[in-house]
């Protein structure tokens, strides 16, 4: 029999059907049967993320696998995010290479371990490429 | 930017399995009361109409821990109100959609403006990507 291609939408139908019998059950059954119906949502999630994850290097700070997800779904599009759930944003001057004792403080803006695209591929690239998320607003201390 | 303020209760609760926050669907709840810590479950919360509103079930992306700090990451919400409007509200309460009680877990402050969605008007609620939207040490 031919192996059905992974795609985003088969696993997020996966996430859906896992979530659909969790959801029919919780409170019905025992809680060890419970926890096995919830571990295969966790399960399904993870394949997704691993999925939009794809080709990403291990976080440069902390030397974990990062995580993918869809971070925005609208109308206009999706947004993907590839980013490590292990490390805090920093808070970096925004002219940080040239910072001096006199850069106003709201001139700071926040840094996270985290990149962004349109597409799984440009997210991952962008994370490979470490140009990582910038708050567009400044951020005051 | 709108702050994040816990619930009192969450803290038991999660220690109590009421919360399985990796698998239970969680909702927003809007309202134009103030929330307060010591509120615990959905019924505590004085709910607008939410007639003309699309859906309020949150994606969770991540339920996950490192090194001891528990981090829960969930997709951002657009909130699009069609066939009229929806509000006054000032406050984003979410809840556990699934736990008996419907249990709360936090809530955001947008101002004392408050939010009105006319017909057509979409309200994004931005959780903050890989950050997430709460942690637990």
């Amino acid at each position: 029999m031919a192996k059905t291609n992974v795609t985003e939408d088969s696993l997020n139908m996966e996430i859906k059907s896992t979530q659909d019998m969790y959801y029919s059950n919780v409170g019905k059954i025992n809680s060890e049967a419970e926890r096995v119906l919830a571990d295969k949502v966790k399960t399904a999630k993870k394949a997704l993320s691993d999925f939009l994850s794809k080709g990403a290097n291990v976080c440069p700070s902390c030397g974990d696998k990062p995580v993918g997800m869809v971070v925005r779904d609208t109308t206009d599009g999706k947004i993907y995010e590839v980013g490590c759930v292990n490390c805090t944003p920093v808070i970096v001057d925004s002219n940080s290479e040239a910072a001096t004792k006199d850069t106003p403080i709201n001139e700071r803006r926040r840094v996270s371990y985290s990149s962004r695209g349109y597409t799984p591929e440009i997210a991952v690239a962008n994370w490979n490429g470490k140009k990582f998320l910038i708050d567009t607003k400044n951020t005051t201390l | 930017m709108a702050s994040y303020n816990k619930f009192n209760s969450f803290t038991e609760a999660l220690a109590e399995k009421i919360h399985n926050l990796g698998a239970d669907q969680l909702m927003v709840a809007l309202t134009n009361v103030a929330p307060v810590a010591t509120n615990t479950q959905l019924s505590n919360l004085t709910e607008i109409t939410y007639t003309n509103l699309s859906s309020r079930v949150l994606t969770t992306l991540s339920s996950s821990q490192a090194s001891g700090t528990y981090k829960l990451v969930v997709q951002d919400l657009t909130l699009t109100s069609t066939g009229g409007p929806t509000g006054p509200f000032r406050y984003v309460a979410i809840y556990n959609n699934t736990a008996t009680n419907k249990e709360l877990i936090c809530w955001f402050d947008y101002g004392v403006a408050g939010v009105t969605l006319a017909d057509g008007e979409s309200f994004l609620l931005d959780f903050d990507g890989t950050n997430g939207l709460l942690q637990n040490t």
